[in-house]
């Protein structure tokens, strides 16, 4: 409990002590009885102030630990009440146990995700996509699902500190009083602000406020990731700054130049869902959306593509350069381009004509200014723009030129900024390390830190603040669609944290802002006159209705001259990306992010360099050995991995990893990217690469990705697109009675895009815990539901495979055969059940089972994953040591549905139940339900001609059975 | 009188397994009926000189073994009728599965029933015998062939058995105290 | 196998009494204290060991060996079926060969059994030891319990209980029967009190009257005719723990002779390796004689060719089933990660039991004891191979994995050779380890008319 200006007086001490008599102390402070302490006690334990009028250590301490106690459970912030819709307003309808679902969203990169929150008294255990959404559609990626642990991530952030060294938000407020006279005088001279990208109107209008108060204040923004060269392009295109908004549901051909519009970010789930529904057509004569993909490093998005090219960073330009050419753009002269490049392109091209107006052209966020202007005028060429892309105004605040994080480290290193404001953010971490930001902000005097971890930054700071997690705190945004969000508070703050709102409240001078204050002041002259009505309904709704981005009316002035950069000689192409499970690290202290799986790498708690084969056997490198990257005087050593399908030139580094601060799992391990990231180029650097002594144990939950000959995934194509319908399997046994309902599932692989949101949504409806690395190398991973990959064919440009696998419960199912205590059966509704309780671990089920969908608990794991307990489902069980697990179809949900359907003395309804991860699954590839019902979507499905079974040789029935996936790339499948 | 009632019977001493085998052929020869042999390892020739019958070591294993089979079988399936579950769709009454619980239970009762009986018909453990109390009776287990003439025999007295025995040359002879 | 019609396997000149105060007087006057004692202390030690292991497994989980998905049973499965093939030996020797009518068995059976008593025992420990959760074991018994569930009757792993207990106690019974006789002989040369009343309990009184000795009989045989079929019922059945799998390498018909054979071949080795030592050990030449040797080592030879059929049979096995994942394993076995696994069954079970063709090898103790030891390593490489190259690559390419033994399966396998060790010294040093009756029947056999069988 050490506090600033404690400077230590024995003799007064001592005379306390005396005077006091027998005075019960339980720290200095206490003894001296220091005004700051007992400031200090009405911050973090309001309960315990009163004891001070009449001390008693024992009550003292009762109450000490009562309070704890409540910051465990509903955290100890002030207790005003706010009026989140509709808990507080009746709390007499909560049935304790019974869950209920609040609609609001999660952030990511300023963007709302529109999220349903299932809380159990109070505790939120599951988000889920809100269903009425119309970005979100009720889908998730795995972010969303993992909010959840940031929330109770038990290494954020809890008290507002001053020089590492706990104080109160009155001491801070005290503080800032000073502070704010001295801006006053200045006019906010060196007063700077920094965040994040931001879609909030409540944030931008505070800070617009601020700057009417303080003219010279300045707003820097910082997106580690962002898409900071994209309205800039459109500047470039259209005269002002546009966010272009896709419709692939529209698109009959995409060309994407090292764009992974399906990969993960904060557009996933938007584009996935537009994508499927074209996907989905796929009736005879009316053809397949083509999907051409020109990328460096494999993505999602090229693994179902039609085409994919693998083409080395430096000269993705370059294809953005010939096409431009060969659509006449004045100033892009055509660049001399290698064979395999200019085959791709030709086609490319050649579809993009056919199908003008429902064609699209797309480049790489990354990808200069220069080539999104150009690709906006070719889209405008083929009529596209209005129709399968039309412009917005920039949902997030564009920053000016002046208002970047380059133009803050010029003016920091210059010593003309006096005090800088870090909201939620962390440059010390994430900023290039060609501006040298820390260097640049230890010339700031005044420092000041909010946000949800005591990271990087905060230990640069001076004052750090806690900050509420998007789930405790009244806020808005804006979802990739642009419809405005308004984020209600799904729990009590657990900590003496303040939403971001308030500390801008605070720095506007308002000395104890209420939570929702600021929020609902935006909104009232939003709403006008019928404001609570609409309040109330965006609450409910989750959304404002019809608050999505307007289409812009531009028409593109040619974009200006360019020409891209020629690739210099000797040295190969870096690749900078956001971590596809932990982004740039803001996601690095979920462990349950840390273990899921990277998409493609299969590798877990860790990043890894990924390198082409070729550029592997050239350099000595194999698979684990530490490679050093060098790219200037810049260099990071990290784990080789070699990546099938990787350009041959690049070597591609992923952002969030070897963490310096920010909590224990953060600092897990891997090399941190940041390093090499040049003032310059976002997201590229140019250098080379040596092997060094040392071999790394990368994590991966899968080691081999042949098919070896065997078709465990299967392909149709146009030519024939039925496979040879399923064996009637034969068997000796007679049928046990059935009941009502035959549970199945079918998984659609021509839809899977492999993003983890299934997985990640199984984890945590089933409370599948964490086991650590070390346990996941020894391949004692715990997850129910596993993406395998697979590749065939060249391991230069592999076509690559996801297929999902969870139990296949199947009917003659040979696990449960092996149990000798019955701790594994079969429900009459012919679900492979688990019991838990009755397991005693010979493991017979595991060794028996051919598709090893089963999970062990080898020690007692809860021990190891405390802190996601607060987020368990109440609803399942958590297993113990020495229990077998699998996926059980989610049958809580079953037998919720069943009660439910009883209460109301109905039969099911026809798809009612909806597992976990067909919830989730952005793509919609997984469809549940009752196989006895003829009309159910799964029945449907199973009678397609691309339905077929996996291991059907084996004879055990299952009834998780697949589609096949279509194969129309050219010279394979359909020419 | 008293002594002879006091006596267990006639012990005689014999050098080898044939000379036991003869000795006995002459005493039943003799009219002697209440006979027992004493060899320190079996003589199946004994058996048939001194008339011994004996099945019910065989019988008991017989028996055990059809309870064995039956209490396996019964066992199973009483288990599988009194909670039926469906076991990857295998039959409720899986004979074919059972087989091998039962054969084991068989083998284990038709085991333990004659080796039991054998112990309870011997009337073992017995830790103490008026044999013991003989003087030479330790050489049994060695490498002496006793031949005894019981007391509850009807010829048996202690005088006339000892001339009778004494012509069978034995190696010694002694009167066994009860 | 040879045929008693040889010349005499027991040299003449041994007298009834010369036997039996032989044998009688190796616990009464136990000659080699100090190697004795010194062996106890390493038994003890391994046995410590086992204890140690032992007690780590149960606080901390089965996590602790190297186990995983997919290969997750290794060692424990891995050795409790080599344990329980080496204990079958004994069984076979003396059941078999009594059956049989094959007296040199008689100078054997004693410690065989013995060892079988103890290795069953070292098995044994292994289903509880490899369980989650150890303290639920009893789960496995049928008993009315509150939620009203039973054991599971189809799996193996429940017959596998089942077989274990019954082997175990069947062959203590048949042990201790074969033992009494002797026990009284013990009794009687016993001079000291301790050891009269020692033996006199345990030979319950026995006095060897004609008729206890038709009973005896009766009783002996007809547990030998019963010991026979179960030794062989229980292999098979342990074999059925991997071929009721669908695991390829594991679903395969050959499987319960092939675990038969390969069981016997290993229980022999070890019969033969401690034949060898006990001879040397207590200088009992004249009763384990070279001819004893040389019999078994024609044993060897010949069950060590069987179990060689057993391979080749796997490989036609997996070629004429044409079963894509069949062959993988068969590559898998002959050049995978594990193929020295493989190899080294080969060389140690087929190779270098060649030399036993010749009869001076086998008549040579430490060759023979050499090449048993081969075989006990080449069995328990064969064992490994089969467990762990069958499940590291199963059928889905996507779930392959690796298995490498971690400091705790070394430690608790090592263990186990304390906790058979440890008793099978206190017995060599307490009992007759030679059945002196038997080997009496057999001087009485030979003085009567030389090499006329029963």
């Amino acid at each position: 409990m050490r506090r600033e200006h404690s400077s230590f007086d024995l003799s007064r001490a001592r005379a306390a002590a005396a005077a006091g008599g027998k005075r019960f102390w339980t720290c200095l402070e206490e003894l001296l009885d220091e005004d700051g302490f007992r400031a200090w006690m009405a911050g973090e334990f309001p309960a315990a102030v009163p004891l001070f009028e009449e001390p008693g250590r024992r009550q003292f301490l009762k109450l000490m630990g009562a309070s704890l106690l409540l910051a465990g459970l509903t955290g100890c912030g002030d207790n005003r009440a706010e009026e989140a819709l509709p808990y507080v307003n009746q709390p007499e309808n909560l049935t304790p146990g019974v869950p209920r679902h609040y609609a609001t969203a999660v952030l990511f990169e300023g963007y709302a995700q529109p999220v349903l929150a299932t809380t159990y008294d109070g505790r939120p255990t599951k988000l889920d996509g809100n269903p009425d959404h119309p970005a979100a559609h009720g889908r998730s990626d795995a972010f969303m699902q993992a909010a959840i642990f940031g929330l109770y991530d038990p290494e954020r952030s809890k008290i507002p500190s001053r020089a590492r060294a706990p104080t109160t938000w009155e001491a801070f407020a005290g503080e800032l009083e000073k502070l704010r006279t001295r801006w006053n005088e200045r006019r906010g001279e060196g007063l700077r602000l920094l965040t994040g990208d931001t879609t909030s109107p409540t944030l931008i209008r505070q800070i617009r406020q601020l700057q009417q108060q303080l003219p010279m204040l300045r707003w820097h923004r910082h997106e580690p990731i962002g898409h900071a060269n994209i309205p800039e392009g459109m500047r470039l295109a259209f005269g002002r700054p546009a966010m272009p908004q896709y419709r692939l549901d529209l698109c009959d051909v995409v060309v994407g130049i090292g764009h992974d519009l399906l990969g993960p970010g904060p557009r996933q789930v938007l584009h996935a869902g537009q994508w499927t529904r074209r996907r989905g057509e796929i009736a005879p004569g009316q053809g397949r959306q083509r999907l051409h993909i020109a990328e460096s490093t494999p993505g999602l998005t090229g693994v179902v593509a039609t085409t994919r090219l693998a083409c080395d960073a430096s000269r993705l330009p370059l294809l953005v350069q010939a096409l431009a050419a060969s659509f006449e753009i004045p100033g892009w002269p055509a660049p001399a381009l290698e064979d395999d490049e200019r085959a791709w392109l030709e086609r490319a091209a050649g579809e993009l004509r056919k199908s003008a107006g429902k064609s699209l052209l797309t480049v790489a966020p990354q990808l200069a200014a220069e080539c999104h202007a150009a690709a906006a005028a070719i889209n405008e060429r083929l009529k596209n723009n209005g129709m399968t892309v039309w412009y917005s105004e920039p949902l997030h605040a564009v920053p000016e030129k002046e208002e970047t994080l380059t133009a803050l480290c010029r003016d920091m290193a210059a010593g003309v900024v006096d005090t800088l404001i870090i909201v939620d953010s962390n440059p010390v971490y994430t900023a290039p390390a060609g501006l040298a930001f820390a260097q640049g902000l230890e010339q700031v005097p005044h420092r000041i830190h909010a946000g949800l971890h005591f990271d990087e930054t905060a230990q640069a700071c001076g004052w750090h603040l806690p900050l509420h997690h998007a789930l405790e705190s009244w806020s808005d945004a804006r979802a990739a669609d642009g419809s405005m969000t308004i984020l209600q508070p799904v729990i009590r703050p657990l900590y003496a944290s303040r939403s971001l709102h308030q500390v801008f409240d605070m720095l506007a001078g308002i000395h104890d802002p209420p939570a929702d204050g600021a929020v609902r002041a935006t909104w009232r002259d939003a709403f006008g006159k019928d404001f609570d009505e609409r309040w109330r309904r965006a609450l409910h709704d989750g959304f404002v209705a019809d608050s999505a981005a307007e289409p812009l009316t531009l028409t593109a002035t040619a974009a200006p001259p360019f020409k891209a950069p020629e690739a210099a000689g000797g040295e190969i192409d870096i690749v900078l990306g956001p971590d596809p499970t932990i982004w740039d690290g803001r996601f690095a202290n979920v462990a349950w992010l840390q273990e899921l799986p990277k998409p493609l790498s299969k590798a877990t708690w860790e990043n890894v360099i990924a390198v082409s084969a070729s550029l592997a056997a050239a350099q000595g490198l194999a698979q684990g050995d530490l490679a050093e990257i060098t790219a200037g005087e810049r260099r990071v050593r990290g784990a080789v991995w070699i990546m099938p399908g990787q350009a041959r030139r690049t070597a591609s580094l992923a952002f969030g990893y070897g963490r310096r601060s920010g909590g224990e799992i953060a600092q897990c391990g891997g090399y941190d990217a940041f390093a090499l990231q040049s003032a310059e180029r976002q997201g590229f650097a140019r250098g080379t690469i040596r092997r060094i002594e040392g071999k790394a144990v990368i994590a991966t939950t899968q080691a081999h990705h042949r098919m070896d000959g065997f078709d465990f995934v299967r392909e149709v194509t146009a030519e024939d697109p039925a496979l040879p319908s399923a064996r009637t399997a034969k068997t000796l046994y007679p049928d046990w009675p059935a009941a009502d309902h035959a549970w199945g599932m079918v998984i659609d692989l021509d839809r899977c895009i492999g993003c983890n949101a299934c997985v990640a949504a199984c984890n945590v409806e089933n409370n599948v815990l964490v086991v650590g690395k070390d346990e996941v190398a020894r391949g004692r991973e715990m997850s129910w539901l596993r993406v395998d990959r697979y590749y065939t064919g060249d391991i230069e440009s592999p076509r690559s495979y996801f297929q999902p696998v969870p139990c296949m419960h199947c009917e003659d199912a040979p696990c449960e055969m092996g149990c000798p205590v019955h701790a594994t059966t079969h429900s009459p509704e012919g679900i492979n059940q688990q019991v838990y309780n009755r397991c005693i671990g010979t493991r017979t089920c595991s060794s028996y089972c051919p598709y090893k969908v089963r999970r062990f608990n080898w020690y007692d794991y809860r021990k190891r994953d405390e802190a996601s307990r607060a987020a368990k489902n109440p609803e399942v069980t958590v297993r113990s040591r020495g229990v077998m697990e699998k996926c059980t179809y989610c049958t809580q949900r079953i037998e919720t549905a069943h009660a439910q359907a009883d209460k109301e003395g109905r039969a099911l309804r026809r798809d009612e139940v909806v597992t976990a991860c067909q919830q989730a699954c952005p793509t919609q590839a997984i469809v549940f339900g009752d196989l006895k019902d003829p009309g159910s979507a799964v029945s449907a499905q199973r009678a397609s001609g691309r339905h077929y079974v996996l291991l059907e040789e084996l004879g055990t029935r299952p009834r998780t059975t697949y589609l096949a996936r279509w194969n129309d790339t050219p010279g394979e499948g359909e020419g | 009188m008293e002594n002879e009632q006091a006596a267990f019977g006639m012990l005689a001493e014999f050098e080898s397994a044939e000379a036991l085998v003869a000795a006995a052929r002459k005493a039943r020869a003799g009219g002697y009926r209440e006979l027992d042999a004493f060899t320190p390892f079996p003589v199946p020739e004994l058996a048939r000189v001194l008339r011994l019958r004996e099945r019910r070591v065989l019988l008991l294993g017989l028996y055990g073994g059809i309870a064995g089979f039956c209490i396996a079988l019964a066992m199973q399936l009483y288990v599988s009728f009194d909670y039926p579950l469906n076991v990857g769709g295998r039959p409720q009454y899986a004979l074919t599965a059972f087989a091998v619980v039962t054969f084991e239970l068989t083998v284990l009762f038709a085991a333990l029933t004659p080796a039991l009986g054998m112990l309870i018909l011997n009337g073992l453990p017995r830790l103490h015998h008026p044999l013991f109390a003989a003087r030479r009776f330790h050489l049994a287990s060695k490498d002496r062939f006793f031949l005894c003439v019981l007391a509850s025999d009807g010829k048996f007295d202690a005088g006339e058995t000892e001339n009778f025995l004494r012509k069978l040359k034995p190696a010694s002879i002694e009167l066994v105290k009860a | 196998m040879t045929d008693s019609a040889a010349p005499p396997i027991l040299p003449p000149r041994q007298t009834y009494a010369s036997v039996t105060d032989q044998l009688a007087s190796i616990p009464l006057h136990f000659p080699t204290r100090r190697r004795w004692l010194i062996a106890l202390c390493i038994a003890s030690a391994l046995f410590g060991l086992l204890c140690v292991s032992a007690a780590v497994l149960f606080t901390e989980g089965v996590g602790i060996w190297g186990i995983n998905i997919p290969v997750n049973w290794a060692f424990a499965i891995h050795n409790y079926v080599w344990w329980l093939g080496i204990g079958h030996a004994g069984t076979l020797i003396s059941a078999l060969l009594l059956l049989l009518g094959r007296e040199w068995r008689n100078s054997l059976n004693r410690f065989a059994e013995t060892m079988t008593l103890f290795a069953v025992i070292c098995a044994g420990i292994y289903p509880v030891l490899h369980l989650g959760r150890p303290w639920f074991l009893y789960w496995m018994f049928p008993y009315p319990s509150t939620m009203k569930v039973w054991p599971q009757f189809r799996s193996p792993l429940e017959w596998d209980i089942w077989a274990l207990l019954t082997y175990l106690i069947v062959s203590t019974v048949f042990w201790y029967i074969g033992l009494i006789p002797d026990l009284a002989a013990a009794r009687d040369r016993a001079h000291r009190r301790r050891w009269q009343v020692f033996f006199g309990i345990l030979s319950l009184g026995w006095r060897g009257s004609a008729l206890h000795w038709l009973r005896w009989q009766q009783a002996y045989r007809l547990l030998a005719a019963l010991a026979v079929p179960l030794v062989v019922s229980v292999h098979s059945e342990v074999s059925l723990l991997f071929a009721a799998g669908t695991i390829p390498g594991w679903h395969s018909t050959v499987f319960p002779p092939y675990f038969v054979l390969g069981a016997a071949f290993s229980g022999f080795a070890v019969v033969s390796m401690i034949a060898v030592v006990l001879r040397a050990m207590f200088d009992l030449r004249n009763l384990v004689t070279d001819q004893h040797l040389d019999i078994l080592g024609q044993v060897l030879l010949a069950t060590g060719l069987m179990t060689a059929y057993g391979y080749v049979f796997e490989i036609f096995d997996a070629l004429y089933s044409g079963d894509a994942h069949d062959i993988q394993t068969l590559t898998n076995r002959f050049t995978g990660q594990y193929a020295w696994s493989y190899w080294g069954a080969i060389a140690f079970n087929f190779v270098a039991l060649q030399p036993l063709w010749w009869r001076s090898v086998r008549r040579t103790p430490w060759m023979l004891f050499a090449i048993s030891t081969c075989v006990a390593v080449g069995m328990w490489l064969e064992r490994y191979m089969i467990l762990v190259t069958s499940l590291y690559r199963d059928f889905l390419v996507s779930s392959w994995g690796e298995y490498h033994p971690t400091f705790w399966d070394w430690a608790t396998y090592i263990g186990t050779i304390g906790l058979f060790l440890l008793p099978f010294l206190l017995v060599i040093r307490l009992l007759p380890v030679i059945s002196i009756f038997e080997t009496k029947e057999v001087l009485h056999e030979e003085h009567r008319e030389p090499g006329h069988g029963k």
